[in-house]
């Protein structure tokens, strides 16, 4: 080939490579979805709530995290496949475990995760969320006004509002719970039911402290 | 006379391609997968790839071209009316076939008819060659634009009175046809052997090609949801830069085989830069479209003329580098759409996490997550692996005032990963077909030089 000839595919080559390094350093090999984070990194913890809805959501947005962690999957995945049988199913054998394995790893995940916030002091203490509590205790008028009028110091006394969640989740059947994923109703109404039982039995085992030994065992208590 | 002649053999050529905007609506309309509808694209160049040299070898008799071209625009016609009448996907590529059968009749014996018309063998095949390109380029903005105004079916019933307008023209140069007959040198001579590096490189261009304006046209209307009539305007940047290419021709003066290699390379580049777009804006396009269209134009009607030159008989090696090229386009299908619809599948679950960290993070109350979770699982569900259109999730969710603008930001977020997601899905695609252009450097490489004559 003569330079002549020779020279229009050179300049169509500079060209190519010429546009291709322009986009290239407009960021086009990183054009792509974002990738999921790692759930074992730290994230910074939510400020501290005095409502009862976005409480559940730090909760569980953290104890999902550290279940994903345990499990060596994005927390998106775990998210993604927990509304359904089948996708669970899939993700506990993907992971080495059965279902029940998933929903004690769920479980110890969301307890972490209470456990997390309680230290670092993000958990609102009772008082603070008595009015939603108290409207969720399903209490008579007169009660619920005499149950918001106890002093804040009793109420966070008997109801910290850790030991309350983690006996919940002690108390929780999650393998229930993630198959009443698909239905909101029955999982808000075991999730209230699991608190309303925690903080009874929490406040009941606190009372009992407090009495004094003799007359605890007079009564047999 | 020639310009309706040419029109002819620009719509056949046009049909090649010129349902691929309409694509997405028939798959919609006719309820097909995407793997599915791109047979209405390939059987019609599967058929014209096949028939294109018996229709080559019928039309070289004596006298025959006319008859065979008039028979071929009748068939074509009532094939495209039964296209727009089509209201299944089978009966619809049934028609696409008869379509074919006609057009590759009409292609070849306009190429004789053309060359009847212009008195000029040389004239008459560079006129039919670059009515085919000129056919190919605007095809796909010329069905978007119908396909937005009308219908996808109005494609097809528009083709019908343009094409039956060169029947009478065909059945005029019966006489002259007669009349040039063959020579008795000619029914002695064997027929020449057809190039085999221009029609190689003619069909591995096609193939790139193909991919530029299929999966071009597919990412604009289907992965970044623009309207069929912005797609048709994005892509009219490929037959603008290829008939800007005939300047740099003319202007650079270095020869066939140079110039199917520069063009070689920059159909490859320009592809190349399709897969590594930075945004999903369509200006991102302009450029490698431009790339794309200044190699179709430096490329198609040169290898062509190529093709063709000094060999006998003219229309047999022009039905030769029909079928190249054709065999090209279904080739370049049938390497792309199993590449790009795996692509797209694997690319939903990265979406779908995406899109999930989005919510989980949004500064929104739960219970409105939970509610758009719902409603873009629906969504999600409903398309059935396409890339969703998120906004009536947002619309089912009902949100405090304080609430709306972090809605709205979310929504914005959501479809920047649904837009990155379909981006990265043609990628791959985008890379094996820019590698296909350039595989086409090394047949450019061997064809004879030839330097184009002073004022062409």
């Amino acid at each position: 080939m003569t330079p002549r000839t020779l020279l229009l595919p050179l300049v169509a080559l500079i060209v190519a490579a010429a546009l291709l390094a322009v986009q290239l350093a407009a960021g086009g090999a990183d054009f792509v979805p974002t990738r999921a984070a790692d759930p074992c990194a730290a994230r910074p913890l939510p400020p501290v709530t005095d409502d009862i809805e976005p409480l559940a959501q730090d909760v569980v947005l953290l104890g999902v995290q550290r279940t994903a962690c345990a499990l060596g999957v994005t927390r998106e995945r775990l998210v993604l496949a927990l509304p359904s049988a089948r996708d669970r199913a899939e993700l506990a054998r993907a992971t080495g475990r059965t279902e029940a394995g998933l929903a004690t790893a769920l479980r110890s995940g969301l307890d972490q995760a209470v456990g997390r916030l309680d230290r670092a002091g993000r958990l609102p203490r009772a008082s603070a969320l008595l009015d939603s509590y108290a409207g969720e205790l399903g209490l008579p008028g007169l009660a619920e006004a005499a149950v918001k009028r106890i002093p804040d110091g009793v109420v966070d006394g008997l109801l910290p509002t850790g030991a309350v969640l983690r006996r919940a989740l002690a108390q929780l059947d999650v393998t229930a719970l993630l198959r009443d994923l698909e239905d909101p109703d029955a999982l808000e109404a075991r999730l209230t039911e699991a608190i309303k039982a925690a903080a009874l039995a929490e406040a009941k085992e606190r009372l009992i402290e407090k009495i004094p030994g003799p007359i605890r065992g007079f009564l047999g208590l | 006379m020639i310009a309706v002649l040419s029109l002819a053999v620009g719509i056949v050529l046009a049909d090649s391609a010129i349902v691929t905007l309409a694509l997405p609506e028939i798959l919609r309309q006719l309820d097909a997968e995407v793997s599915e509808v791109a047979w209405v694209l390939t059987a019609y160049n599967l058929v014209l790839a096949l028939a294109a040299v018996p229709a080559a070898r019928l039309c070289i008799k004596p006298g025959h071209a006319p008859v065979a071209g008039a028979a071929g625009l009748v068939v074509f016609a009532g094939a495209s009316a039964g296209c727009a009448a089509a209201t299944s996907l089978e009966v619809l590529i049934v028609a696409r076939v008869v379509q074919a059968l006609g057009g590759a009749l009409v292609i070849m014996a306009c190429l004789e008819l053309l060359v009847l018309a212009s008195g000029d063998e040389r004239r008459g095949a560079a006129r039919w060659a670059v009515a085919g390109v000129a056919g190919a380029a605007v095809g796909p903005v010329a069905g978007g634009l119908l396909t937005q105004a009308i219908s996808w079916q109005s494609i097809f019933i528009f083709q019908v009175p343009l094409v039956l307008l060169a029947v009478p023209v065909a059945i005029r140069l019966r006489g002259r046809s007669r009349a040039a007959g063959a020579t008795v040198a000619d029914s002695v001579r064997a027929a020449d052997r057809p190039d085999a590096a221009a029609n190689l490189a003619l069909a591995l261009l096609s193939a790139a090609l193909t991919a530029a304006l299929f999966l071009l046209v597919l990412l604009l209307v289907e992965g970044w949801r623009r309207s069929p009539a912005l797609a048709a305007i994005t892509v009219t940047v490929i037959p603008v830069a290829a008939i800007a290419a005939g300047v740099v021709a003319r202007a650079a003066r270095a020869g066939t085989r140079s110039e199917a290699i520069a063009g070689a390379i920059l159909i490859g580049g320009g592809l190349v830069a399709l897969g590594f777009l930075p945004d999903a804006n369509p200006a991102w396009t302009l450029a490698p479209q431009a790339l794309v269209g200044l190699g179709l134009g430096l490329t198609v009607d040169s290898l062509t003329a190529v093709a063709l030159r000094d060999r006998f008989p003219r229309a047999l090696h022009g039905g030769w580098t029909i079928a190249a090229r054709h065999v090209g386009v279904v080739a370049g299908l049938a390497i792309l759409t199993p590449i790009f619809t795996a692509d797209l599948r694997d690319a939903q679950a990265p979406a779908q996490e995406a899109i999930a960290a989005l919510v989980l993070d949004a500064p929104l109350p739960a219970s409105a997550k939970l509610d758009l979770a719902d409603g873009l699982g629906r969504e999600l569900e409903s398309e059935g692996g396409r890339v969703p259109d998120l906004a009536p999730a947002f619309s089912a969710v009902r949100l405090d005032a304080a609430d709306r603008p972090r809605a709205q930001a979310l929504a914005v977020a959501l479809d920047d990963q649904l837009e990155r997601a379909a981006t990265r899905a043609f990628r791959d695609a985008f890379l094996v077909a820019g590698a296909l252009a350039l595989l086409a450097v090394l047949p450019a490489s061997m064809l004879r030089e030839t330097r184009p004559e002073a004022g062409a």
